[in-house]
């Protein structure tokens, strides 16, 4: 049966515990599923380290056929929707 | 300054009042607007009780913008007991647009009957499966709805049919 997964997530090392999986290596597992047929994702580490993660995660999704994209904002910044999200920072 | 990259895997915006610390009903509508320009949908984090995420007050901003799905997150998350666990669903009942949904990202999603019990409330059209990986394990989230007590139709609507009908680009259609 067809899966689609709306909710995964992209983030580096060092946002969880060194023991919570991270980074790439998870979201290419869980993809091996053949049933898998697209998982969204978002970046973590947007909400840390600033908007430019977006940008990092968009390329790998743009590198695989499964990954999507939801883009992390922070609607409190002025004309957010204008802004490049590698020039954004909290 | 250059603006939000057009991309054809985008599907939209993801927010996080809880972690950020702002009111969501305050932001809402303008990130709803701006959602509907562009044919995005929008996911926001969300619980029984958590702070920012009003969902009561969000659902009726969200009713005046029946185009833009809007998900949110963690069916479940936070209960406190089987008292309060499907507070989110109960608010969702009450809207008259269907465009709100609720995914199944959750460790709530373990407990008995309440994928199930949320079904009978909202129908199984407004549910859409989501893993929370690598925070959760996918392979455990995936098999609550594969073993769980409901119709096949509604597992195929959970799964994968409600995401294609409501993001009609993830299967490359406009």
């Amino acid at each position: 049966m067809m899966i689609i997964d709306m909710h995964g997530h992209y983030y580096s090392k060092n946002l969880y515990p060194d023991w919570v999986p991270y980074g790439l290596d998870p979201l290419l597992k869980w993809t091996e599923n053949p049933n898998i047929e697209i998982v969204v994702l978002s970046s973590l580490d947007v909400f840390e380290r600033g908007m430019g993660e977006n940008q990092k995660l968009l390329q790998i999704c743009e590198n695989n056929i499964k990954l999507w994209q939801w883009i992390s904002i922070d609607p409190r910044i002025h004309y957010w929707w204008e802004k490049s999200p590698n020039l954004l920072k909290y | 300054m250059g603006k939000i990259p057009q991309s054809s895997k985008i599907l939209g915006l993801k927010l996080h009042p809880t972690w950020q610390n702002y009111e969501l009903d305050k932001y809402l509508p303008l990130v709803l607007e701006i959602s509907k320009r562009k044919k995005w949908g929008v996911l926001t984090h969300s619980g029984v009780k958590e702070p920012y995420v009003n969902i009561g007050k969000s659902i009726k901003i969200a009713d005046k913008y029946p185009e833009v799905p809007i998900i949110f997150a963690h069916l479940g998350n936070g209960f406190s007991n089987y008292k309060d666990v499907l507070t989110q669903i109960n608010y969702l009942s009450n809207t008259k647009n269907c465009n709100t949904l609720i995914d199944t990202s959750s460790l709530a999603i373990h407990l008995s009957g309440l994928l199930e019990e949320s079904i009978k409330k909202i129908g199984s059209k407004r549910i859409v499966f989501g893993t929370d990986l690598p925070l959760h394990l996918p392979e455990s989230q995936l098999s609550r709805i594969t073993h769980g007590n409901i119709k096949d139709l509604d597992r195929e609507n959970i799964l994968y049919k409600n995401a294609i009908s409501y993001f009609p680009s993830l299967k490359g259609e406009n």
